[in-house]
């Protein structure tokens, strides 16, 4: 139960990744290469950015979505390391 | 004025931009930004699980700012040493969200002179820029010389 759960969190990880990715490229052609850079940096800004940025760059797809793979992921990582260890 | 300048005047243009104070324009982005430096480190602290890098998550490779986190809150434990050896740009870090935090509750005449006056320092020598490009050379070198060190200092 607990691989599986693990399995679900990397999927949700994955799923981050994407949503990062996506983010940021939308942070490189809207403020350039030096806040595309903080973005690579910190990606706590890049999620910032998004959501204070959420219309302007229609990231209403993006943001919820990237908001609900980050908690999932802590979510499943975390009962997939609790079921493992027991 | 020429619409088209050599690409080294382009250049000097984009290193001299005012980064630092676009993201201190808006004072929510500041509040934001401390707030959220701040519950992330108060969860690492505790040893609960908080916000973790989605490249070094996903691709297994250290981002040029993993290990910040964990180095700025040994610097705010005092200890230099560690804090070092984990992210030389930790103290730079914290000075930032100092200033971010700093910024953003000062009142709105005070706020706006302080980023007219990061922006023109900004401007005038591009320290930003420079320092970011930096951090992206000390990125390279701890992952192409000392890889295998840097890897396993990024680890949970």
């Amino acid at each position: 139960m607990g691989t599986i759960f693990s399995l679900l969190g990397g999927i949700a990880g994955l799923a981050s990744f994407v949503c990062f990715i996506m983010v940021l490229i939308k942070l490189f052609q809207d403020k350039g290469v030096l806040h595309g850079i903080l973005g690579i940096i910190c990606s706590i800004y890049t999620f910032i950015y998004g959501w204070m940025n959420v219309e302007k760059l229609n990231n209403r797809n993006i943001m919820p979505a990237w908001t609900a793979a980050i908690i999932a992921s802590v979510v499943f990582n975390m009962l997939g390391g609790f079921l493992s260890s027991r | 004025m020429d619409p088209h300048p050599p690409s080294s005047t382009r250049t000097d243009q984009r290193f001299s931009l005012p980064v630092l104070a676009q993201v201190l324009e808006r004072r929510a982005t500041g509040l934001a930004i401390g707030a959220a430096a701040a519950l992330h480190l108060g969860l690492m602290y505790f040893e609960l699980p908080s916000w973790s890098c989605p490249v070094r998550d996903t691709l297994g490779i250290p981002c040029p700012g993993c290990g910040l986190s964990r180095a700025t809150a040994a610097l705010l434990l005092g200890d230099w040493r560690t804090a070092l050896a984990q992210h030389a740009f930790a103290p730079l870090l914290l000075a930032v969200l100092v200033l971010l935090v700093g910024m953003a509750l000062l009142p709105e005449p005070l706020r706006r002179k302080g980023v007219a006056r990061v922006a023109r320092f900004e401007r005038h020598t591009g320290l930003t820029a420079l320092l970011l490009v930096a951090l992206m050379l000390y990125w390279l070198v701890r992952l192409l010389v000392f890889r295998s060190a840097f890897i396993h200092s990024t680890l949970g």
